[in-house]
């Protein structure tokens, strides 16, 4: 196979249809979708409409509800730990917040607790990999918040529920919209870049479904510029945090409520038991489960080891039928299939297009419509382009930025995609991305209140571990804006809940012992357990070859 | 216009800054423009230069090697790096004509450099911008441009030990120099000569044994005001902070020695030709020179245009 | 598109590569990542958002004879023949703990809490390593001159990976001293729009609350149509 210039000679064909069509295309605009054709490719093409994805969770409060066979799959599967083999006797870790996930949300709402009078001692944070190693850290395009004059939060409240199909929980949407200037000041404080023009006001972008321009961003790289800066922050208080220690199950109290949970060092096997008086989930979503087979853009560790645990303890869910698939996706090469192609792209203007050159829908949908008309284009035309590997995919126009916004502003605002592409010797200043939807965001999750209780009585949820905020379906610039929301809204309420006397009592796993009954009676064909903690992308010879040995040893 | 291809190392882009924007408006008005590299490195003087450690080398060589660049981009300039600081002065001076002597070394730096497309052909020439002035410029040319002579001002200039030693690094006569008094002169201010000329101030002793750069210091001051300073005058940032710093903290504890402000050449430059008080940035002076200056009616007037 | 592929052209193509000192054959189109789960290793450490932007999986690798020390992210870089990898753990570097507050954009606030910035001997090795290539002596430089804005703009794109530390002669971590320049740049440099500030006091006054309960009091119905009917005021629609 001949390469040109990163592409395959077959796919230059239509490369040649993009670049010869780019000058009449600059100032076309495709109509956008009203309510009911959003309706129609959605119920036709959208993964989660589609019945053979998904089934009725059997057990549990949320008995009934139709998710993903996959999110089943983890509901209805055993703990990894027999609940007698631990000790609740010996506590290792006594505190009195503690913060299970050490994302974006995790880390506000450990700095936040701490700003509002929990002492550093008395607050744990632990992660299941590095300090860092989450999702926030990959957000490119930007975060929403409704600072200019000719925007206000009612405005963005209007675009949140419409992105959400009106399912959401108003509460939700008015705290994370009023709070946002807030965050954007707290953050300029902290010394976060934010990108602003040469007079000092923000560059603010539109993203899918936004009727203002309101996604402040720094380059691609906004996620990891406000991760690191949190994080630093987190290092400079000397705020305690635990890595390669994932929780995988959490405990409750003698007199109710949740109490702790139990920790598992998954390099040296070991448990650990924590004691807390609030416990804040901030596990983030589901990526790597790999919803309806997709490939995703999340990190390692995304298995929603936190929605499990919460549910055996009786956590109430909501909104797990609703999963988000990135319209952009890298389709091509194939060493990066499924990356995110920042929607921040289409937001600076290019446009998404068949293999003849042409544009098939308006580039700035909400999420879900953008995807499934990706997808239609895909399934019911000729119109696609076709990768060696007979994968299928859209061309998104990145040249045509530079048409608009002139030479320079690829590499200047979206140098994370640049680099990511010219590593296989794709420039993107000079010819277009292949594109294909992508599993990105866990709509639901984790029922919450504003501020921040579950449920259940001792545990707090922030991030995309919950649901309610973005009712059926997230908008660009509103993820990063969630997680510091509400982590400062846990944080805070956690503040709140140490200034209150009050002890939890005798430590009791009850719940897992209750959760393993239920388990029981339903009979289950295939034995699973779970919370998965990590993916297992190891070839099928490798994981014969260690049952062999498993069963030897036996 | 020609534009010279300048070298700032850090200490004139972090405490003095004024000694910099200073040369900077005056090189304009002398058409012999100072133009800042794009990008540069420490010149090294802060690693010793012994002779066998090739590693302490790379950091010179990358400044000429990137110089050189600079060069093609500037108009009618001559191939020399203009430098300030009398210790980049001596460090690249000193490394230039190692290599410039030595194949061998260069062949082992270079190939160190090669992956950072860095090569040095030794085709570049150190200057003091003291010696552009001298040698290009004249004195002459300076007088002319003088609008607010400073009349009144007994400048007793110091050298300090760099800018005349050692042999390879010297930018005048090491027993009888006279550019720092020629320029002086031409300037109109009073010459006022010392002995003291360039006994050392007692350089990065600053750092772990004070009492040595106090006693320095104190002599130095003390030689100049008995023949009548009221300022001195200095080519090298160490030497300005050391006796500018030092008269403060001896001011203090001595009753009776009035401190006399320590000016960069640039500066008494920039005031003779009426450049804007503001850069001199006299404000992160210990010892401020505005009061004399005012005294005399050097600023503060409204400028005859 | 029609005629079938013989065998041959069937196979995928593998490639010989060495993991920390052991042979794999894995097929030539993986990541280092995917292959070495291929061969059979679960990452632990040395993997995280697996796309670029985490800095867990620095990876050293040398290439049949040459004598060049390499280094890629394994999650963005493909396998060659005869590669010969190590993976890298995080590099230990100690943090300057500070108060952002009490500092100021100048070059002795990164001196107090990284002194070892002075010992740069400008050899460039960190640059040379860097997986995102960023002028990180540069930066460096731009650091101990008191340039922050510059230093601050220049390293925005590290991720954070170490591998500048680890190959550093002088023993700086340049990736610690990248953060405390862009947050000095982001805190003082940069100024805060007033907008944003008079934002936040409306909000702060209740100044929406008013029209926050007429959003919530409408019925579904009525919210739809005030969503049909909102005005795009920046963007171009059709």
């Amino acid at each position: 196979m001949k390469m040109i210039r990163g592409y395959p000679e077959d796919m230059r064909k239509s490369i040649d249809n993009v670049n010869k069509t780019r000058s009449k295309r600059i100032d076309q605009i495709i109509e956008d979708l009203s309510l009911e054709e959003r309706k129609e490719v959605l119920d036709n093409f959208h993964p989660d409409y589609n019945p053979k994805y998904k089934r009725n969770i059997s057990w549990g409060v949320n008995k009934g509800d139709n998710v993903p066979n996959e999110v089943a799959d983890v509901i209805e599967a055993y703990p990894m730990v027999n609940p007698d083999d631990i000790d609740l006797s010996k506590i290792d870790y006594d505190v009195n917040v503690l913060i299970i996930g050490a994302g974006g949300a995790g880390t506000s709402a450990a700095l936040w607790a701490n700003y509002s009078g929990v002492p550093k001692e008395e607050i744990l944070l632990v992660t299941k990999l590095r300090l860092g190693d989450c999702n926030t850290v990959m957000a490119q395009g930007g975060i929403q918040a409704a600072d200019r004059p000719v925007d206000n939060p009612l405005i963005h409240y209007m675009d949140v529920i419409g992105g959400g199909h009106f399912e959401n929980n108003p509460n939700l949407v008015k705290a994370l919209v009023s709070d946002a200037p807030k965050i954007i000041k707290w953050h300029k404080d902290l010394g976060v870049m934010y990108d602003c023009t040469e007079d000092g006001s923000f560059i603010e972008n539109p993203g899918g479904g936004t009727s203002r321009n309101r996604m402040h961003c720094s380059k691609d790289y906004t996620g990891l510029e406000m991760f690191r800066t949190l994080k630093d922050e987190i290092i400079n208080r000397e705020i305690p945090y635990l890595e390669f220690s994932p929780a995988i199950e959490l405990i409750t109290g003698e007199t109710g409520g949740i109490a702790g949970a139990i920790l598992y060092n998954i390099e040296t096997k070991q448990y650990f038991v924590v004691r807390a008086k609030t416990i804040i989930l901030t596990t983030g979503g589901f990526g790597r489960l790999h919803v309806a087979g997709f490939p995703t853009t999340n990190h390692y560790g995304a298995t929603m080891d936190g929605v499990v645990m919460a549910y055996r303890a009786g956590a109430k869910l909501r909104d797990l039928d609703a999963t988000q698939f990135h319209p952009t996706g890298a389709a091509f090469p194939e060493q990066i299939v499924g990356l995110l192609i920042t929607e921040k792209t289409r937001s600076l203007g290019a446009q998404v297009l068949g293999r003849n050159g042409e544009q098939i829908c308006y580039p700035l949908e909400p999420r879900d419509v953008e995807a499934s008309s990706l997808i239609k284009c895909c399934t019911t035309t000729d119109n696609y382009i076709e990768t060696p590997t007979q994968m299928r995919g859209i061309w998104l126009d990145s040249p045509l930025i530079e048409e608009i916004k002139g030479k320079g502003t690829i590499l200047k605002n979206l140098s994370a995609m640049y680099r990511m592409m010219n590593r296989f010797d794709i420039d993107i200043t000079e010819d277009p991305i292949l594109v294909y939807p992508t599993l990105h965001y866990q709509n639901g999750g984790v029922e919450l209140d504003e501020n921040c209780y579950t449920s259940l009585k001792g545990l707090l949820a922030a991030g995309e571990i919950s649901g309610g905020v973005h009712g059926k379906n997230r908008l660009m610039g509103n993820s990063l804006l969630e997680i510091n929301v509400f982590g400062r809204r846990a944080g805070i309420t956690a503040a709140n809940e140490y200034k209150k006397k009050s002890t939890v009592g005798k430590l009791t796993l009850a719940h897992v012992h209750k959760s393993i009954k239920a388990l029981d009676a339903l009979n289950l064909k295939d034995k699973r357990y779970s919370p998965t903690i990590l993916p297992e992308y190891r070839s099928d010879i490798v994981r014969d070859r260690l049952v062999q040995l498993y069963e030897q040893s036996l | 216009m020609v534009q010279y291809s300048y070298f700032p190392g850090c200490n004139l882009k972090t405490n003095a800054k004024g000694f910099e924007e200073t040369a900077i408006a005056v090189s304009k008005k002398l058409e012999a423009e100072l133009v800042e590299m794009p990008s540069w490195n420490c010149c090294g003087t802060v690693h010793t230069l012994t002779s066998d450690n090739i590693m302490k080398r790379i950091a010179p060589i990358r400044v000429l090697s990137r110089s050189r660049k600079h060069v093609e981009t500037l108009k009618e300039s001559p191939n020399q790096v203009v430098t300030l600081c009398s210790m980049c002065n001596s460090t690249l001076k000193i490394v230039n004509n190692e290599v410039k002597k030595d194949q061998e070394i260069l062949d082992k730096i270079n190939y160190q450099l090669e992956e950072d497309e860095e090569t040095y052909e030794t085709d570049m020439e150190v200057k003091h911008f003291l010696e552009i002035l001298r040698d290009i410029v004249g004195y002459e040319k300076i007088s002319e441009e003088v609008v607010n002579p400073l009349k009144g001002l007994k400048v007793s200039p110091y050298y300090g030990c760099m800018l005349l030693h050692p042999e390879e690094a010297k930018i005048d006569d090491e027993e009888m120099p006279d550019v720092l008094e020629s320029l002086v002169e031409s300037l109109g201010a009073d010459l006022v000569m010392s002995p003291l000329f360039k006994f050392c101030c007692g350089s990065y002793h600053i750092v772990d044994q004070e009492y040595i750069v106090s006693s320095q210091v104190e002599k130095i001051v003390e030689a100049a005001k008995r023949r009548g300073a009221n300022a001195l005058v200095v080519a090298c940032p160490l030497c300005a902070y050391n006796i500018d710093q030092q008269q403060k903290a001896m001011a203090k504890n001595t009753v009776g020695k009035s401190p006399i402000p320590v000016f960069y050449f640039t500066q008494l430059m920039a005031i003779a030709m009426g450049e804007p008080v503001k850069i001199n940035h006299f404000q992160d002076h210990f010892i401020n020179p505005e009061p004399l200056l005012k005294e005399l009616g050097l600023i503060g007037r409204k400028k005859a245009k | 598109m029609s005629k079938t592929k013989t065998k041959e052209e069937n196979a995928t193509p593998t490639v010989k590569i060495y993991i920390m000192g052991s042979m794999h054959e894995v097929p030539a189109s993986l990541t280092i990542m995917k292959a070495m789960e291929y061969a059979g290793f679960k990452f632990k450490r040395g993997a995280g958002c697996r796309a670029g932007f985490c800095g867990a999986c620095a990876t050293l690798y040398r290439k049949a004879g040459d004598y060049r020390i390499y280094a890629a992210l394994a999650c963005q870089t493909q396998v060659e023949d005869g590669m010969v990898l190590t993976q890298l753990p995080f590099v230990p570097a100690p943090k300057g703990i500070y108060d952002v507050d009490s500092l100021q954009p100048t070059a002795s606030s990164i001196l107090k809490f990284y002194p070892e910035v002075a010992r740069c001997l400008s050899c460039n090795a960190c640059s040379k390593v860097c997986p995102q290539e960023i002028q990180v002596m540069d930066y460096v430089q731009y650091c101990l001159q008191g340039q922050i804005d510059k230093a601050a703009e220049l390293s925005f794109d590290c991720v954070q990976c170490g591998l500048c530390a680890i190959r550093c002669p002088a023993e700086i971590p340049q990736y610690h001293v990248g953060m405390l320049a862009r947050r000095l740049h982001g805190k003082y440099n940069m100024s805060t729009p007033e907008t944003l500030i008079e934002r936040v006091e409306e909000i702060e006054n209740g100044v929406f609350e008013e029209g926050f309960k007429e959003l919530k009091s409408l019925s579904k119905d009525d919210l739809k149509k005030r969503y049909i009917e909102r005005d795009f005021v920046d963007q171009k629609k059709a």
